[in-house]
Formats: C-alpha cells, structure tokens, sequence
C-alpha cells in the first residue's frame, strides 16, 4: 500500500515571536526535561522588538530539534519528485537561497537513497530539522546489516575526503559503468558542503547532513 | 531543417526542453524524477544521433537555467559524453554546456566531464557568481 504523509510547520510560527515591551512569551511544552530555560534575546534598541527563540539544550547537550517537516513513506513507492518540490519550495521560504539549495540538494539524495535501498515494507522516515543555529536533514530507513555496514564506513571514507570520493564515483561510473549509493552521498558532502552522520540502530540506520544557517 | 530542429521533445515534467538555432539545446528546470535513465536517456540519445549530423559538429546545451539535478542524473550526462567518444571521428561533436557559476551542480559536476573527455566537452559560463553575465 502506498503511504505517504507530510507534516510541516510554517517558518512563521516557529521561528519569532514578538514580545510588546515586556518578557517574551515562548511557550515551549518539552522544556521540563531540560535542564536550562529556553535562551531568548531581545534587541535592546528597539521598543517592539522581534525576539529570536534559540531552542533550548536537552540534558545530553544536544540542540533540541524542530521540525519544519516530517513525512513517512515507504521504500519501493514513487514519491521522490513530489517529496523533491515540497523540499525545494519549504526550504525555498524558510531559509536564505543558498542554504535552501544545499538543504534541498541533501534531501533529495538522502531520500533517494533510503527509497532504493531501505527494507521494503519498513518505514522510511525524513524530517527537516531547525537546531537553531543549525539546520538538518534526516532521513532514517531499514535495511540488511552489510549494507548498513558500508553505509557507515562509506559516510567516515566521505567526512574525510569528500572530493577525492566524489570524483572517483564520477570515474567508477564513466569508466565501469557502476552505479552505486555513493554518488549522492558524494554530493551532499561535496557539492553542498554539508556535515554527514550515520547512527545505526539494530537494523535502522539515520543519515543526517547538517550545516550552519 | 536539420534532425535537431525536427525531433519530438517530450513532456518531462519539471524538465523543459527548447532546441534553438539549429544546434543549441536549452534544458531547464529540474531533473528530480526517480529514474531519469528510462525516461531521459532514450531522449538524450535521439539528441546525441543528431547532433552527430550537424555540420558544425558542435552542439551548445544551456543548462543555465537548471537549477537542480539528481546523482541519477549527472550520471546520464556521463553516459552522453561516453557516448560522444564511442563515435567514429567523423561523427564526433563537441559539447559546449553553458552554464551558470551559482547553481552548485553545475559548478561541481560539469567540470569534471571535461575532465574525462578534454577534447569534446567544454563548459562556459553564461552568469558568474556575482550575477553578471559571463
């Protein structure tokens, strides 16, 4: 059965809020597990200020996560152009044009990947995240333990190196016509400069790729 | 009317395809579909046979205005410089891809054809990163 669900935020109600000449007013209904308040700045010039929420840390010290937009499908379904223009046209509003590029750019191979070669009938799931001074994409997906084992030994080889993997994936496929996963990984490390991770779960596994605003 | 001007262009969706002038090819849009080999590369293909006519035996492909492809899909850009240098002599081109410096894949990947096939493919931008033209 074809699922396919989205969830999303509107930059607006998440990222400001204004707060008329008095304390701000953030409501936050997780900030009883952290272990401080929510960080809010206001500008001291200005009497009707907007006020930028940084999200708050949780106890692990962790940026704690917003997401702009979470959806789940599942490997095997034809969703990948439609997810790629919601991506494209949420990231588009939410973030300056260069940042959305790269956002857009990592969504797509995330999902792609997660699509071709996640456990079929097993839940792929991709969020876009907001960490504050930090953006992500995450997608996480099922899969058999050896492909979960180059996957992470493939992200390490690309975190180090990410040109030189990129241009021997262009050459393994012009030379030996060998199409692997490798490539859009390649790019969202290489092409869209993004910071990649790999955290593996039993047999789920969550790619992330995150960058500074 | 040469080949070029006469083929059939498809409806790809996102993708939008013009030939112009008799040799040029403008691709512009996006190229996110999920197999681009089964829908786009037959396509490229009736353009590489083409262009392989053409008197002037080169081709200009303005990709100025594609602002996002797929792995997938640089992988069928591969296949036609491949393609470009299985042909016998007499029926080689050269692919001029016009490009513009800010969109990332384009600065990234291209080059990197040029790489493979110094001879035959060539990249010249059409818009540099401070938005004046090339």
């Amino acid at each position: 059965m074809k699922r396919f669900s989205i969830r999303s935020r509107p930059p607006s109600s998440r990222t400001s809020l204004e707060a008329p000449g008095q304390g701000p007013r953030v409501s936050d209904p997780t900030q009883a597990v952290t272990d401080r308040p929510g960080r809010v700045e206001r500008r001291p010039s200005q009497q009707r200020a907007p006020v930028e929420y940084h999200h708050p840390i949780d106890v692990a010290g962790r940026a704690r996560a917003t997401p702009l937009l979470q959806f789940t499908c599942q490997p095997g379904t034809d969703v990948l152009e439609v997810a790629h223009q919601f991506i494209e046209a949420l990231a588009g509003a939410s973030f300056r044009p260069g940042l959305a590029a790269r956002l857009t750019i990592a969504g797509y191979e995330l999902l792609a990947n997660a699509l071709a070669y996640g456990s079929l009938g097993r839940d792929v799931q991709f969020e876009l995240v907001d960490l504050g001074d930090r953006v992500a994409v995450r997608v996480s997906n099922e899969a058999v333990a050896a492909r979960l084992d180059l996957l992470v030994e493939r992200v390490g080889r690309l975190q180090r190196d990410p040109q030189a993997v990129f241009l021997e994936e262009m050459r393994r496929y012009a030379t030996q016509g060998i199409q692997r996963a490798m490539l859009g990984l390649a790019r969202v490390r290489h092409e869209a400069a993004m910071n990649l991770d790999c955290q593996r779960s039993g047999s789920r596994v969550t790619v992330s790729a995150s960058l500074e605003k | 009317m040469n080949k070029l001007e006469s083929l059939s262009i498809p409806d790809f969706g996102t993708l939008k395809v013009a030939v112009t002038g008799g040799s040029a090819v403008h691709l512009s849009g996006s190229i996110a579909m999920k197999d681009p080999r089964t829908s786009l590369t037959p396509f490229f293909r009736t353009l590489h046979e083409a262009a392989c006519d053409l008197p002037a035996h080169q081709l200009d492909v303005d990709v100025s205005a594609l602002r996002f492809v797929s792995s997938s899909a640089i992988r069928v850009f591969l296949d036609w410089v491949t393609w470009v240098q299985q042909e016998p002599n007499d029926r080689r081109y050269k692919l001029c891809f016009r490009t513009d410096s800010r969109v990332s894949w384009q600065r990234v990947s291209l080059p990197v054809l040029v790489e493979f096939a110094d001879n035959l493919v060539s990249v010249e931008p059409v818009a540099e990163p401070d938005g004046r033209p090339g």
